[in-house]
């Protein structure tokens, strides 16, 4: 029998109580949620995602809102990309919701607005895939 | 069985780098027995002559004998000497009197650092000046005597003289290349080296008809062994440019040789109870008068600077104050040791300013009375300027920024490109522009959106002059510049981090040389935690140029 449930409800009342393994499995089930919908493929499925704490934010709309951030890192001898990771979703304590996406591009997401904008009726392109190779070779010169 | 080589090889130590002032020999030579295949010298050094002491005294290499090993205590644990084969024509002239007079050996050595597993190579050429008339491929008993005549010239494997022991019988001299016709003392000699074939540049192959270029006859192995067209009497050679361009040709100026020490002692403030060196046989408690010897000490403002950059040499006296006359500064590279003279009035202090990159050695010349005195020898490292330097060069701004402004223009809702080029050092005296741009390329025109970054290649820089000499200077690349995008008109909602991207940084590591990348300076977007621009942004606004990678190309070996 399966069981499914709004993590978002579970989250932002009781995640303070949660069990850090299960409160680490269920900010990435959100993150991979959200990765799902704006870059799946920057999921890149084969290591585990790390979750860390990074405290409150200091300047903003939301500062003192405390903030996890789930990195999804990356074999960097198979590929190769901008950042150190492929994706790292940055997720609110308060509300459970992810609010930003960094991807491995260098380019980066605001869900907050993107979020707004699609009750507008917007729709929001997936972010393309991209790697980069390292140049080899001698010097051109 | 095969022939024994007895053979002393003698090696010097040869170290050249910018730490180092003077080219170094090591005095302890040994001896060892080796065979055609396998040939093991420990702390290889120079003897007072090249040839063997057994009674075969026949150098005889055996040029097809794989990698040899060598194990140094001192500085190298690894040696690989291939004895490759390979042979220089040389032509002397003496009084006028020019001819053949030796076929030179040449050993091609592959020295070997354990520690980081580079290599330096390097060509051993002895020329003899006595005259054989028997000459053979193989058996070069012909330098069959204990004191060799003749010089030893280490060069380079691109044909680089690095340095020339000339051997007199047991004394050895270093000998030097000047361009002054102020040949300071000593012994001229002037020597042409020919073409060569080299073990490297040409394979005699069996199955291949050769031509003599001259004569049109057909060449066999034989000919080529002897280098010499059996038909016409050509001198035959496979010139590689890259490998015997120097070598191969007269270097130009004079030959002065200099005592094997060139550097003095500083002198014993003592009584000196100690006799000199040498000198003839005199009665007991004969000590020969003291004269007072005049000793030159030389030094710089700066051991390092960039090109463009003024140094300031001084010379001073041992004992102080004393007058000299003809007081000249040279300058020379490690491979090519040509001197070049620095000043044009006898003087005990030049500044002079950084034109060709390279680590220079730096000595004076002068005369105390009758006598050429001769300083120590400093190293001045003149290196590629930083992008520091190259950022507050006003003409090189301008050029940055008419390349960001023309970015800026180009990019609309149909797309964006980014747009580079090299930038470029000219260091020669009275050069319009010290900074100077190469042709601007243009990046491919990204047509997406959001997510997709500019690239840009470089094709290889073509306005590059390297200096011939050290004072001469040239036109050198010195960094590479490209500009990133704006995504003004992307219409999705993203930010993209501004500054040198991971590739921007493998770009300048793949080509050693410094970036620089003309950018947004975008602000902190606190729930992406990182410095960007959001799409939408003012085309206009805030903008700079990011340096990344290397602070400076590194200075070229010479």
């Amino acid at each position: 029998m399966h069981i499914s449930m709004n993590t978002n409800v579970l989250f932002s009342q009781n995640f303070k109580e949660l069990p850090e393994r299960v409160r680490d499995s269920l900010l990435i089930k959100i993150a991979d949620r959200a990765l799902e919908k704006y870059g799946p493929e920057y999921n890149r499925g084969y290591l585990t995602p790390v979750v860390k704490n990074e405290g409150e934010f200091e300047i903003g709309i939301l500062k003192g809102e405390v903030r996890y951030t789930v990195t999804y890192p990356y074999d960097k001898s198979k590929e190769l990309m901008e950042k150190d990771f492929s994706a790292r979703v940055v997720i609110l304590e308060s509300t459970g919701k992810a609010i930003a996406i960094v991807f491995g591009n260098r380019y980066s997401y605001n869900l907050i607005k993107l979020e707004q904008l699609e009750k507008e009726g917007k729709k929001t392109q997936v972010m393309p895939f991209t790697t980069i190779k390292k140049p080899v070779g001698p010097p051109l010169f | 069985m095969k022939n024994l080589i007895n053979l002393l090889v003698v090696l010097s130590f040869l170290l050249y780098s910018c730490n180092k002032s003077e080219i170094e020999l090591d005095n302890k030579a040994q001896i060892d027995y080796v065979n055609e295949s396998y040939l093991s010298l420990y702390n290889p050094t120079f003897p007072s002559d090249i040839i063997t002491k057994k009674s075969k005294q026949n150098l005889k290499i055996d040029f097809r004998s794989s990698k040899q090993k060598v194990v140094n205590n001192e500085k190298f644990t690894q040696y690989n000497i291939l004895n490759s084969g390979s042979y220089s024509i040389a032509k002397t002239s003496f009084g006028g009197d020019e001819k053949v007079v030796s076929i030179c050996k040449q050993f091609y050595v592959i020295k070997e650092y354990l520690n980081d597993k580079k290599s330096f190579s390097y060509l051993v050429t002895m020329v003899s000046f006595d005259s054989y008339e028997i000459k053979s491929k193989y058996n070069f008993s012909y330098l069959n005597n204990e004191e060799f005549n003749g010089l030893m010239i280490f060069s380079r494997t691109d044909g680089d003289i690095i340095g020339t022991i000339y051997y007199d019988g047991e004394k050895r001299h270093w000998v030097e290349f000047v361009n002054s016709d102020k040949a300071v003392t000593g012994k001229i000699i002037k020597l042409l080296l020919y073409e060569r074939i080299t073990s490297k540049s040409f394979t005699y192959d069996p199955n291949t008809t050769y031509i003599c270029a001259d004569c049109g006859a057909e060449l066999l192995e034989d000919d080529f062994w002897d280098f010499t067209c059996q038909s016409c009497g050509m001198i035959l050679g496979v010139l590689d440019p890259a490998y015997c361009s120097v070598i191969a040709s007269d270097p130009g100026g004079e030959w002065i040789i200099y005592p094997y020490n060139p550097v003095p002692s500083p002198p014993d403030p003592g009584d000196g109870d100690e006799g000199g060196s040498g000198g003839g046989g005199g009665g007991d408690g004969d000590v020969p008068p003291p004269t007072e010897e005049v000793h030159l000490t030389l030094s710089a403002s700066t051991s390092f600077l960039p090109l463009l950059y003024s140094y300031t040499l001084t010379l001073s006296t041992v004992p102080s104050g004393m007058q000299l006359s003809d007081v000249n500064f040279y300058i020379y590279g490690n491979a090519n040791q040509t001197l070049f003279k620095l000043n044009e009035e006898s003087t005990m202090s030049f500044t002079g300013v950084a034109r060709t990159p390279g680590c220079w050695n730096i000595k004076a010349v002068a005369l105390s009375g009758q006598d050429t005195i001769v300083s120590n020898t400093i190293s001045i490292e003149m290196g590629f300027p930083s992008t520091l330097d190259i950022l507050n060069d006003p003409n090189i701004q301008s050029e940055m920024h008419d390349t960001w402004v023309s970015t800026k223009e180009f990019a609309s809702t149909n797309g964006r490109k980014e747009q580079g080029f090299w930038v470029y050092v000219n260091s020669t005296e009275g050069a319009f522009q010290r900074y100077f741009k190469g042709d601007v390329f243009d990046g491919p025109v990204i047509t997406g959106s959001v997510g997709t970054n500019g690239t840009i290649n470089f094709s290889p820089p073509t306005l590059q002059e390297y200096g011939l000499t050290p004072l001469s200077g040239g036109k050198y690349v010195v960094a590479m510049f490209h500009t990133h995008t704006p995504i003004t008109y992307i219409i999705e909602d993203a930010a993209r981090e501004v500054g040198p991207s991971s590739s921007d940084f493998f770009t300048s590591e793949q080509h050693l040389i410094p970036g620089l990348v003309y950018d947004y300076i975008g602000g902190f977007l606190p729930y992406r935690g990182f410095i960007g621009i959001v799409s939408g942004h003012e085309i206009d606004d805030p903008s700079q140029i990011y340096t990344f990678g290397l602070t400076r190309r590194p200075t070229l070996p010479n």
